[in-house]
C-alpha cells in the first residue's frame, strides 16, 4: 500500500499518473525556484529551434516557433510571476502544455521531471495578491521542501486580460 | 493540391508575406503626391523604395516597404493562422497568420488593419522630385 505521508512519495512518478492515491506535478525552475504544474496538463517536453518574434507582442509572449509542422506560441511565465525574463536561446528546452482550449509551450530554466505527491500534500496557496501568489493553484509540501504549483489557467487568463486595449 | 499565391516584401530588415490578391498594385515611390504609410507595427520602412497599395474603407492606401521580392505559389496547408495564444494577447491585428517557407516563419499580414491601426503621425508624405 502506498504511504500517504508527505515525506514519502511514490519512487515512479510516472506510475502515480492517472491515480486517485497521487497527484504527479511537473516540475520546472522559474526565477531560481522550483516551480510545478500538473503533470497532465503537460504533453511534450521538447527543444525550441529558433524562435520568431512577435510585433506588438507583450513580454511575457516570446514568440512562436515550429515544431514538426505545428507553429506554437511560446510564453515566459517569469514574466507573468515577476516581470523577469528567462534566459532563452536557441534549442532551450519548453514544455507544450494545453490547459483548456490552449496549447501552448512554456519556457523555462530547467525542467527537472515528474514528483508524485498524495492529495493530502497539496495545500492552499498564500492569501493572493501581486506577484507569483496570485498565480499558484496549491503548495505542495514535498520531501524538498514546499513546492509552488501553477494555476495554469489562471495564467493564461491573466495574460489575456493584461493584453486588452484600454 | 491547393495552393495560395503570397507576396513577399521586406521592411525593416525583415521579410513578410501578403495574400497577392490583397495587393491591388505596386507603386514607386517616385509617385508624386502619394500619401504614405511609413510605420507600421513592423517597423518602418528604411529605404521605401515600393509602396503596396490597397483598398482601406473604401479609399487607396499605401504601406511603404523596403522592396518587394515577388510573388510565389505555396500549398495552403502552409499557412497557418496565429497560434491562438498569439492571438489572445499579441497587440495587433495586422498579423492575421504565419506563413512555413522551409526553416522561416513569415507574418502573413493583414494590410488593411495594419494600416487602419497605423497613426496619421507615421504617414510620410511623398515630396515631388
Amino acid at each position: 500500500m502506498r504511504s500517504q505521508s508527505l515525506q514519502r512519495e511514490v519512487p515512479d512518478p510516472w506510475e502515480a499518473l492517472g491515480s486517485p492515491d497521487h497527484v504527479s506535478l511537473f516540475v520546472l525552475r522559474l526565477l531560481g525556484e522550483r516551480y510545478a504544474v500538473e503533470a497532465n496538463l503537460v504533453q511534450e517536453v521538447i527543444r525550441t529551434g529558433p524562435i520568431t518574434r512577435l510585433p506588438a507582442a507583450p513580454a511575457f509572449l516570446l514568440g512562436v516557433f515550429n515544431h514538426r509542422g505545428e507553429v506554437l506560441a511560446l510564453m515566459d511565465p517569469a514574466q507573468l510571476l515577476a516581470e523577469e525574463s528567462t534566459p532563452l536561446a536557441s534549442g532551450s528546452r519548453a514544455a507544450i502544455v494545453q490547459s483548456g482550449e490552449w496549447r501552448l509551450a512554456l519556457v523555462a530554466e530547467a525542467m527537472e521531471g515528474l514528483v508524485s505527491v498524495p492529495p493530502s500534500a497539496l495545500e492552499a496557496p498564500p492569501a493572493t495578491g501581486p506577484g507569483p501568489a496570485e498565480f499558484l493553484k496549491y503548495v505542495a509540501q514535498t520531501r524538498d521542501g514546499p513546492l509552488a504549483v501553477l494555476d495554469l489557467a489562471r495564467m493564461i487568463e491573466t495574460a489575456r486580460a493584461r493584453s486588452l486595449p484600454g | 493540391m491547393t495552393e495560395r499565391e503570397i507576396l513577399l516584401f521586406s521592411l525593416d530588415g525583415r521579410r513578410h508575406a501578403v495574400d497577392a490578391n490583397s495587393v491591388r498594385r505596386i507603386a514607386s515611390s517616385r509617385e508624386p503626391g502619394a500619401e504614405w504609410i511609413a510605420a507600421s507595427v513592423l517597423g518602418r520602412s528604411r529605404v521605401p523604395r515600393r509602396g503596396l497599395v490597397v483598398e482601406v474603407d473604401g479609399q487607396e492606401r499605401t504601406l511603404a516597404v523596403d522592396g518587394v521580392e515577388g510573388i510565389e505559389r505555396i500549398p495552403a496547408e502552409n499557412v497557418c493562422p496565429l497560434p491562438p495564444f498569439a492571438r489572445a494577447t499579441i497587440r495587433t491585428a495586422g498579423i492575421c497568420g504565419i506563413v512555413v517557407r522551409g526553416d522561416e516563419l513569415l507574418f502573413l499580414v493583414d494590410l488593411q488593419q495594419l494600416i487602419r491601426e497605423s497613426s496619421k503621425e507615421s504617414w510620410l508624405y511623398a515630396q515631388d522630385e
